[in-house]
Order: C-alpha cells, then structure tokens, then sequence
C-alpha cells in the first residue's frame, strides 16, 4: 500500500511524528508509484470535495433559505405550522442525518482509498 | 476502571458499558429511594443536600479513579474515549447551564424567536463534521492554537489563537460558575458565594487531579443525570395533558389550543385594562425623564408628605417604618434618578406589550419591522452555528478518539444526545405555557398555587404577580415570569413530587459543573501547551506541563469564581458574545487552513485579528453596557440606534466579524509569501485518506 505513510500508520497522528511532512518529502520512491499514490489522493479528496459541497448546500438550504421563507411556510401539517416544526424539529433531524451520511460516506471512501490493507486485529 | 494500557479497545468498551448501565441503574434507584424517604417526611432542603452532596461526590470519586500525571492522558484522556462515549461527554461539556435552565424559558417567552438558539446549537454541528472534526483528529495535537501553529508556521498564529481561546472560554465560564452558584443556593439555601465555592471544589478536584480523563469520564456521568432530569419532567407534563409520554411528538396539538387562547387573551377587555396601566406607568416615567431634577423635587416631596401624614393620623408603626423606607430610597442624584427613571420606563413599557403569538415567525407591527425580526433571526443563528463549529471546547473533544473514523462518528453521537435535549425544550415550553394559560389565568388571586408565592419569595424577578386592575381575577399581563423558572418549577406546576425538582436542580449543576470543566481545561492548557511550553520553555518535561497545567486551572478557577461573585450585570450578554468572539476568530482559519493551501501566517494571523476585533468594536458600539465600558458616558437609544449597521443586533456582531476574517486572511494571504513547504505538506496528509487501526 504505497499511499500510507509511514507517519500515520498506526496512530494517525500527525502532529507526534518528527516528520510532518509524510510522503510529500518522504525518501524518493519508484515515480511511477508516487505518481499514482498522487493520483489517488486527488481523486478522494475530489470525492471528499463533492460530498461536503452537497451537504453544505443541504444544510444552507435548510437553515437559512426554508427558514427565511417561515411567514409563508406557515401552514398546517398534521396539527403543526409547518415553519415551526421545520426550526423546533425538522431542521434538527436534517441536521443528523447530515452528519450521519458524511461519516458513513467518508468511512467507506477511506476504506476503499486504502485499498486491500489488512485490518490490525483488535 | 478507565482505562489501563494493556486493555484492548473492544474491551475498554465493554467494560464502560457495564460501568455507565450500573451507574444509571444506581441514579435512579437513589431517586427513588430519595423518594420514599419523601413520603416518610424527608424535609425539602434534605433532600437537596442528599443530591447536592451525593452527585458532587460521585463526580469527585471519578475524578480521583481517573487522576494522571502522563501528558497524553491528561490533555488528551490517552485518545481512546470511543465515539459513543465521547458523543455524550461533549453533549454534557456543550450543554451549560443556559441550555439546562434558560433555554425552555426564551422559548416559553419568544415562542418561534427562540428556536434560533435551538437551530444554531445544534446545526453548529454539521459544520464541526464535515470541516473540522476529522481533519483536527487527522492533526492529532493537543489544543486548538497547536494545529495553527503548526500549520501556520510559527508562534505569531498560536499566540494569538490561544489569547482568543483563552477569551472566548473565560467569559463562558464564569457564567457557568455563577449559575453553579445559583443552583447551589437554591438546593440548600447556602449563601450565593459559598454556594460558588462548593461548586468550585466539585469542578476542581476532577479537572485538576486527572485533566482531560477525568473530565472526560465524569462528564459522562453528569450527562446521564442531566438527561434524565430533562425529559422526566416533560414527560410528566405530557402524559398529565394529553396522555402521550412522548411529548415532542403531540405537542403540536397542544400548540393549537395555545394559539386559541393567545387570541381570546389578545382581545380580552380585562387583559386590554392591564396594559393600558402599564403603559400609563411607562409614560409617567417618560414624562419624569424630560424634566429629571424637578420629578426628583416632586418625588421626594410626595414622599414626605405621605411620612408626614401617617405620623400625623397615627399610621401603623409597619406603615410609617414602609414609608420612610421609600423616603430613604429615592435616589440621591441626577444621574441615579435618570437611570431608574429610564429603567421604569422601559420596564413598564415592555410589560404593556400584549403577548407575542407562540407560532408565528418573525412578528412586527409592519412589513419593515418582520424584515428586521427576520434578518436577526437568521443572524443570530448564523453566529451561534458557526460560534459552535469554533468554540476551542468543543473541538478539542474530537482530538480525544481512538482514530478520525470514530472522531467522525463522534460529531454524529453529540449531536444526537444534543438533540434529545434540544428537541424536547419547545416541548417543554408550550406545555408549561398551555398548564399556565389555563391553569392560572383568570384564576382569583386567593387561589393561586403554592408554587407562586415560594418562588416569587426566592426571586421576585423569576415570578411576580400584583393585581394592577383590583379586579381580583389574575390577569395574563399582571403576571411577571423570569424565563429561568419554566425549568426550575416545572415540576411544582405540573404537581409533582419534590424529589423530582431537587433532581432538576441536580440536573441543572451537572450541566454547568460539566461545562465548566471543559472551560477550565481549555483555559490551563493553551496557557500551558502554547504560551508556556511552546513558547516560554520549549524544554520543559512532561510532567513539568502538567503540573504547570494544573497550577494555572487553579488560579483560573479562582478567577473565575471571583469574577462571578461580583455578579456582573450582563453575563447572558457575554455568554451569547462568546459565541460571536469564537466565531470571528477560530471558524475563518480553521477553515481556510484546511481547504486552502495558500493560507500563510500572516493571512491567518491577521485575519485573527481583524474578525476579532471588528466583532467587538461592534459590541461596543451598540451594546448598552459595553458601550458604558469603553466610552465612559451612559448610551442614548438613539445614539446606540444610530451606530447600528443593517439593523443587526450587538448579540450577532460575529456576522459582520466572520466575513471580514475571511476576506483579511484570504487578500494578507495573497499578498504575502506562500506557506512554508512543511506546512503545504501538512495540508496534504491532512487531505489523505485515513488509514488506520479502529478498535
């Protein structure tokens, strides 16, 4: 697995390690490998790009754009106005799921980023 | 029992599983043992006692299992507090005692205006997951001004980070500290600095002996006596009303008969009577401000004549002692009489206010005035979203998992045991308004709960009722509520036993005890981590920190405690410009640090300072008291009016301080040297997949 460091193997801690620097300055390796590991780490974090925009735009729209619209919005569903279900309730349960995807998403890319490593055994 | 080195993490999780399910099942059969002793006769203050001292001492015991001299341990609980877990802590170091205590009353008060801050808490959180949380953890340092040292070359971004933490975390916990205070007095009827000071000792001996760890494992604990002092109450309330235990789900239909009796109310020639006197009242002292040394001449005159009087037709000894009382209280001279006179003033014209509609968003008396209610309202919750997502912690929390997979799941975990809270507190609030409106209004004065007449005695600010028309009958205006008792009575409005307010006490301390842990902590660490070790003796020993770290939370701590029990006059002001000060300061940098490479030092730091200061040259500019501060002369309305920008109020500063944060880093950036190539590489492993063990 040539797009793991050696600095965050194990620990992932970055700010412990003596060399922050990690692979961009590491030892020179095969250029056509760190090529590749480089290719790689643009495509995840293009991927990482996209899925934060879109969750920044859900929860923009959410919060500021359903919210100043409120004196329109402010029909009944079910025994609610809608405007205030949407503040008190709705918007918070956007905001979870918000959350949830992301670190699901984000787990997956990285399990997938980082290729066919064997899991340490717990 | 926290945590040895040779435990695996799947272990170390079992077996917290086991200690947090007994420390629950242990809270609520003490609750209900305290229960039982209630029907043998257990006396009120007893029962307070029991749960101030017993809560206290299981914090403390945490706090002594947990104490640690190692320094990953003690700034960073040895990075092994799993998600689920550090979910809960940062619910309880998030919710103060505002959230606790305060935040139902602003909703009972402002009905749709107060759900900005249950948005804002909590939407604060998408921010953390997506543009902080799992970078910070990636990072993996150990405060907030150590990833802008680190990634911003040099010790300029670090001290100026770590004054705006220092800042920022000061003015929040000396509001926790005093609303420990409060709780503690009212628990036991100790007095206001003694009860400070007992708190004080609570906090101490668990962030003081273990730091981070300790912190860590007792904010846990205080987090399952909040919760289950939350939702007890409500639940209460609930089922009493509309025989559903699940009050977020029905309250709706509660809402709907709120809303029909704020319009009988609203029309009510009675409720109508009350508002015109109060109006009456607040043109009289208009009239005494025009003229303020011949209403002082009049005032004093009227309250001689009537000392006077009563000594000349032989008045009651407790009548005359009454009137040379209020002889006695006049104020002395012009400027104290103008300020009581404009307290007046505005006091009565408030009261004269018919009551704001529970649902309607944005209210005003014209298009103009909802066009501004509305701008605030998404200002505020601009500034408070994006004052969590940078308040230093709050992030520090996620440097505390195992890897930056469980630092991800994490932010979701705190914003779920947020949520249970937050979701519940509208609830709270519209059933405690439906019980009132109907309960209490038109109600003879002679029968009016107990629980009127006890808490009124405590503070005639929390609740006060006078009959203005001498009709007899409680009138909705006659009626005065601090917001702070929606929460604290609730449990006597509802007819519950007491037990169950002394646990919402209880609840309530652990909130602002939790708070002010993590508050202390990030206050003793960016002095000791950034300013002593980075800076001051970069040779110091591990343990040499720690214990400076532990000598400074002391002085801290005593700081605080002293501050507090000046009691100054706006501390919810200073709570709510917390949130506006991290704003400005951390959100911007942080950001651009991790999402834009050509951020250097200079942008950064400048961009510091530039969102810092614009923020509070705003709030000294438009705030009442800040504007006394720093001017030195008493604020007119009109010239604090006049200083506005954009009708923006001073609470929401942080939304003029974070673009221009933004925009100085970005354009000082530019124009400076691009970052060091360490500091380009740091950016890229930052923006590396992650790759790692997970337990």
């Amino acid at each position: 697995m040539g797009n793991v460091t050696p600095t965050l193997r194990g620990t992932g801690d970055m700010a412990r390690t003596a060399n922050p620097a990690g692979t961009a300055s590491a030892a020179p390796a095969a250029s056509g490998e760190a090529q590749a590991d480089q290719a790689r780490r643009q495509r995840y974090w293009r991927h990482n790009l996209r899925l934060t925009g879109a969750l920044a735009a859900l929860w923009f729209f959410v919060t500021f754009v359903l919210v100043y619209f409120s004196r329109e919005l402010s029909f009944k569903v079910v025994g609610w106005p809608f405007s205030f279900w949407v503040a008190g309730q709705g918007a918070l349960v956007v905001y979870c799921l918000i959350i949830w995807f992301y670190a699901r998403r984000m787990n997956q890319l990285d399990a997938q980023f980082a290729g066919a490593a064997p899991r340490p055994p717990d | 029992m926290f945590g040895s080195h040779n435990q695996s993490q799947a272990d170390f999780k079992k077996s917290l599983n086991r200690v947090y399910a007994w420390y629950t099942v242990g809270f609520i059969l003490f609750v209900l043992a305290l229960a039982a002793m209630e029907q043998k006769g257990l006396s009120r203050n007893g029962i307070g006692y029991f749960f101030l001292i017993a809560t206290v001492l299981v914090y403390a015991g945490i706090g002594l299992m947990s104490r640690t001299n190692d320094a990953a341990e003690y700034y960073v609980a040895g990075r092994r507090v799993p998600a689920f877990y550090n979910g809960m802590a940062t619910g309880a170091d998030w919710m103060s005692a505002a959230s606790f205590i305060s935040m139902a009353g602003t909703l009972y008060l402002s009905g749709f205006g107060g759900l900005a801050f249950i948005m804002g808490w909590t939407g604060g959180y998408c921010l953390v997951a997506i543009f902080l949380a799992p970078y910070l953890r990636k990072f993996g340092g150990f405060t907030i001004p150590d990833f802008l040292g680190a990634r911003f070359d040099g010790n300029l971004p670090r001290v100026i980070g770590a004054f705006g933490a220092i800042l920022c975390s000061f003015t929040y916990v000396v509001a926790q500290v005093y609303g420990i205070g409060l709780i503690t007095t009212r628990l036991t009827g100790l007095a206001f600095e003694i009860g400070i000071f007992a708190g004080l000792a609570g906090i101490l001996v668990c962030s003081f002996l273990g730091g981070m760890r300790a912190v860590t494992w007792t904010q846990i604990a205080q987090y399952i006596v909040l919760i289950i002092a939350y939702l007890l109450p409500a639940v209460w309330l609930s089922v009493k009303h509309t025989g559903n235990p699940v009050p977020q789900l029905v309250y709706g239909y509660t809402l709907e008969k709120v809303t029909a009796t704020e319009e009988r109310i609203l029309n009510d020639p009675k409720e109508i009577e009350v508002r015109q006197l109060f109006t009456a009242r607040s043109n009289e002292a208009a009239a005494k401000l025009r003229d303020v040394p011949a209403a002082m001449a009049a005032d004093r005159a009227a309250a001689k004549k009537r000392v006077d009087e009563l000594r000349g037709s032989n008045g009651s000894f407790t009548d005359v002692r009454a009137a040379e009382n209020a002889l006695a209280a006049l104020p002395k001279d012009v400027s104290a009489a103008r300020a009581q006179y404009a307290a007046a003033q505005a006091a009565n014209a408030a009261r004269a206010q018919p009551p704001a509609r529970h649902a309607e968003p944005f209210p005003g008396v014209d298009e103009a005035h909802r066009d501004v209610a509305r701008k605030n309202f998404l200002a505020l919750v601009f500034c408070l979203m994006i004052g969590t997502a940078a308040l230093p912690h709050i992030l520090i929390r996620y440097y505390t998992t195992p890897s930056v997979r469980e630092a991800r799941e994490s932010v979701g975990w705190s914003l779920f045991f947020i949520f249970l809270l937050y979701f519940t507190a509208p609830a709270l609030a519209v059933l405690a308004k439906f019980e009132i409106y109907t309960a209490l209004v038109n109600a003879p004065f002679d029968r009016l709960p107990e629980w009127i007449a006890r808490w009124s005695s405590v503070d005639k600010t929390l609740v006060s009722a006078v009959d203005m028309n001498k009709d007899g009958i409680l009138q909705l205006a006659e009626l005065a509520l601090g917001g702070d008792i929606i929460v604290l009575a609730t449990p006597e409005i509802g007819g519950m036993p007491y037990v169950v307010s002394g646990m919402v006490a209880a609840g309530g301390l652990a909130a602002a005890l939790s708070t002010a842990d993590g508050l202390l902590l990030t206050i003793a660490n960016a002095m000791s981590h950034d300013i002593y070790y980075k800076i001051i003796n970069p040779k110091a020993t591990a343990t040499n920190r720690v214990m400076v770290s532990k000598f400074l939370l002391l002085v801290v701590a005593l700081g605080a405690a002293y501050v507090a029990a000046q009691q100054p006059a706006d501390i919810l002001f200073l709570v709510s410009a917390a949130f506006s000060f991290a704003a400005a300061t951390f959100f911007p940098v942080l950001t651009l640090g991790i999402f834009w490479k050509r951020a250097n030092k200079w942008g950064a730091s400048a961009g510091m300072l530039a969102g810092l200061f614009t923020t509070l040259y705003y709030m000294c500019q438009t705030q009442p008291w800040l504007y006394l501060l720093t001017h030195r002369t008493l604020p007119s309305p009109e010239i604090l009016q006049a200083n506005v920008w954009w009708d923006i109020e001073p609470i929401s500063a942080g939304l003029f301080g974070v673009p221009v944060a933004f925009l100085t880093t970005i354009v000082v950036s530019l124009l400076t040297p691009r970052p060091s190539a360490a500091a380009m590489a740091l950016v890229d492993d930052l923006r590396a997949p992650a790759w790692e063990a997970t337990g």
